[in-house]
């Protein structure tokens, strides 16, 4: 009896580490979401190039929605910018998602405080209201098989070595 | 000198009196912050016009009073909003927030393009959400415009050990913002 209870302590115990190890692995304001199949998402971007979130299985999945009146976004951009650009070798697919704005709009706003990013467009935002974001910006982490893992609140300084290094890691693994 | 003093300093508050009446009216305590700031429907019809959204759209949007709330839980725990929770009034008679369903019902009546629709739902505050512990969001909300002030009721439920702890935030003397600074229906 009581080395049973010294197991089961042990286990949770155990588990306790565990779970703690993985909550402080998440960096500042990324949480885990609901798992559900990422909604169907199939844009084009400025220059016609359509992109299909079905073409990545088998990859992590970067999808991020923005618009140009959102303070956050202004802020965030730049950093998405760095990120894009530092994770291109790592095999994370990026889907940056302009929120129904006009290309004008994104044209002249990215040109401004993200030249090297193109957006794929939302024209109507009817791809957006699919995710049901909090608000914007909003950004999810699809695993290789779809399945929607993880969020962030807000805008997020995506070029730090926290954020980086995370999605470094997902980028590696298969789930 | 000292009467040149004064009227100097009345000068300038009267100058100040549009700014002041369009200030931002806050609430703290240690579980979230709750700010409102009312916007000038010069204000609403800038932003909405920078956006390209039709004059039919901004005629209606100038016709109501917008006021932007930002909450953010400053608690540890996941705090609940829900507007329908939330209560307004004036002259101690309720009235109606023009919510989601009311302006998609005028939207579609009046044939508005989906991409303006959905920039305006995106700048509606969230009907509901679990604010996560440090989490801030917001936007708008729309009132009947009235030349008295309002007083918001806001309600929220903070996760914790049980019971769940209500959070009732009171927004006294709350005014619809003029193009003038005066108030004005």
């Amino acid at each position: 009896m009581t080395s049973t209870n010294s197991i089961l302590m042990a286990c949770v115990l155990l588990l306790l580490t565990t779970t703690q190890v993985t909550a402080t692995e998440l960096p500042k304001g990324i949480i885990e979401s609901v798992n559900r199949t990422a909604p169907v998402t199939q844009l084009s971007d400025m220059d016609g190039k359509s992109q299909n979130i079905a073409q990545y299985r088998g990859r992590w999945v970067f999808v991020h929605f923005w618009a140009s009146w959102c303070g956050p976004c202004r802020k965030e951009m730049p950093h998405i910018q760095k990120l894009v650009t530092s994770m291109q070798e790592q095999g994370l697919a990026f889907m940056i998602i302009n929120t129904a704005e006009s290309e004008d709009t994104v044209f002249a706003f990215l040109g401004g405080v993200a030249p090297e990013l193109n957006s794929l467009m939302d024209r109507d935002g009817l791809v957006t209201e699919r995710w049901q974001p909090r608000g914007l910006p909003a950004t999810y982490l699809v695993d290789p098989v779809g399945i929607v893992r993880y969020q962030a609140l807000g805008g997020r300084p995506w070029h730090k070595e926290p954020y980086m290094n995370f999605l470094k890691a997902l980028s590696k693994s298969d789930t | 000198m000292n009467r040149l003093r004064f009227i100097r300093f009345l000068a300038i508050l009267f100058c100040m009196a549009p700014l002041l009446l369009n200030a931002t009216q806050q609430y703290n305590d240690s579980n979230l912050t709750v700010r409102i700031k009312a916007r000038t429907p010069h204000q609403m019809a800038a932003f909405y016009e920078a956006r390209g959204f039709p004059q039919a759209m901004i005629k209606k949007l100038n016709s109501v009073c917008f006021f932007t709330i930002i909450v953010k839980n400053t608690s540890n725990n996941i705090l609940w909003h829900d507007l329908s929770q939330w209560r307004f009034s004036t002259t101690g008679k309720i009235i109606e927030r023009y919510d989601r369903t009311y302006w998609k019902t005028q939207w579609q009546n009046m044939k508005i393009p989906m991409a303006s629709q959905s920039t305006f739902r995106w700048t509606l505050m969230p009907e509901r959400l679990d604010f996560r512990p440090e989490e801030t969001e917001g936007g708008n909300i729309t009132l009947p415009r009235k030349a008295t002030p309002y007083t918001i009721h806001a309600a929220f439920k903070l996760e914790s050990e049980n019971p769940e702890t209500l959070i009732n935030v009171t927004l006294p003397n709350v005014r619809c913002a003029e193009d003038n600074g005066d108030s004005t229906p």
